[in-house]
C-alpha cells in the first residue's frame, strides 16, 4: 500500500499532498495523456485520484491493508487542464469495514463526488 | 432491446469513427485498452492485457484499472446504440475478486435508453471469473 510501491498511481501521475486526522489528500497534474476521446479528463483518471485519496487515508488511519469493495463517483463538472486535487473524509471505521466519501476540485471548483466502502484485510 | 431504436444503431463507416474516438483516446491508449467485439444487442467488449503498471501497491490490478475499462465499454456500447454524444455522470463499481495476471474484458449491457439519461451495466471478466460489476448513469449530449 505504500506510495512509492503503487505503479498504477506513478503512471497516471499522482502526487501525495497531505495526511488529515480524518483522510488524505491527493493531486494531479492533467496532461494529454489524461484525456479522453472528447478531450476532457477521462472519468477513469478522476476516479483513480479520488481512490487514491481514500485508499491512502483509510490505510494510514486503520493502519492495515485495505482493499476498495465498491465506490461510486458522481462526475459534477468536465475539466481539461489545470490541477485536480482529492481530499477523502471517513466517515466510519469498522472493524471490518470502513465507510468514506471524497471529493475531487480545480481550484474552488467541485468536479467530481465519490462515496465508497473499503474492506479491512488481515 | 426495446429502449433502442434500431433506426439509431451505428453502423458502417460512422461506427468505425466511433471506434477510433475510443481506441485512440489518449487515456484509454495509456492504459493499453484494445476493442474486442460488437454485441447483438447493442453491447461492446473491449479488453486489456495486464501488466506491472497497472498494479497497485498490494501487487493487485489497481481499481481504477477495471473502472477505466468498464467506463469505456459502457460509454462506446451507449454511444453506438444511440447514435450520439454522451458523458458519464455516475459510475457505482464493486469489486468482486482481485486479480494480477492475464486480460481483462469488460462486456457493456444496455439497461435502459432514454432520451435524456441512459442506465447501463457493465461485467469486467478475468479468466472466465467475474472480478467487477458496474452500474451507469450516462447522459446523451446531442
Amino acid at each position: 500500500m505504500a506510495l512509492q510501491g503503487n505503479r498504477f498511481h506513478k503512471a497516471v501521475g499522482i502526487e501525495f499532498v497531505e495526511l488529515h486526522e480524518d483522510g488524505a489528500t491527493m493531486r494531479l497534474e492533467v496532461a494529454e495523456g489524461h484525456l479522453n476521446g472528447a478531450g476532457v479528463v477521462h472519468g477513469g483518471v478522476t476516479f483513480t485520484l479520488a481512490d487514491s485519496a481514500l485508499g491512502y487515508g483509510i490505510y494510514k488511519s486503520v493502519g492495515k491493508p485495505c482493499t476498495t469493495a465498491e465506490m461510486k463517483i458522481n462526475y459534477l463538472k468536465p475539466v481539461s487542464s489545470g490541477v485536480l486535487t482529492a481530499r477523502s473524509y471517513i466517515l466510519r471505521a469498522g472493524r471490518r469495514l470502513v465507510v468514506a466519501r471524497a471529493e475531487v476540485y480545480r481550484g474552488d471548483e467541485p468536479v467530481a463526488e465519490v462515496l465508497s466502502t473499503f474492506a479491512i484485510l488481515g | 432491446m426495446d429502449t433502442v431504436k434500431p433506426s439509431t444503431v451505428l453502423s458502417g463507416a460512422a461506427l468505425d469513427q466511433l471506434r477510433r474516438t475510443y481506441m485512440e483516446a489518449p487515456f484509454n491508449r495509456l492504459l493499453g485498452i484494445e476493442f474486442g467485439e460488437y454485441h447483438d444487442d447493442g453491447g461492446v467488449t473491449l479488453q486489456l492485457s495486464l501488466d506491472d503498471r497497472h498494479q497497485n501497491g498490494a501487487g493487485v490490478v489497481h481499481g481504477g484499472v477495471m473502472l477505466t475499462l468498464a467506463d469505456a465499454a459502457v460509454s462506446f456500447g451507449i454511444a453506438r446504440a444511440v447514435g450520439g454524444r454522451c458523458t458519464t455522470v455516475e459510475i457505482k463499481i464493486n469489486y468482486l475478486r482481485p486479480v494480477s495476471r492475464g486480460v481483462l474484458t469488460a462486456r457493456s449491457h444496455l439497461v435502459r435508453a432514454g432520451r435524456r439519461l441512459v442506465v447501463a451495466r457493465g461485467e469486467v471478466h478475468c479468466a472466465g471469473k467475474q472480478v467487477a460489476e458496474v452500474l451507469t448513469t450516462f447522459a446523451v449530449l446531442d
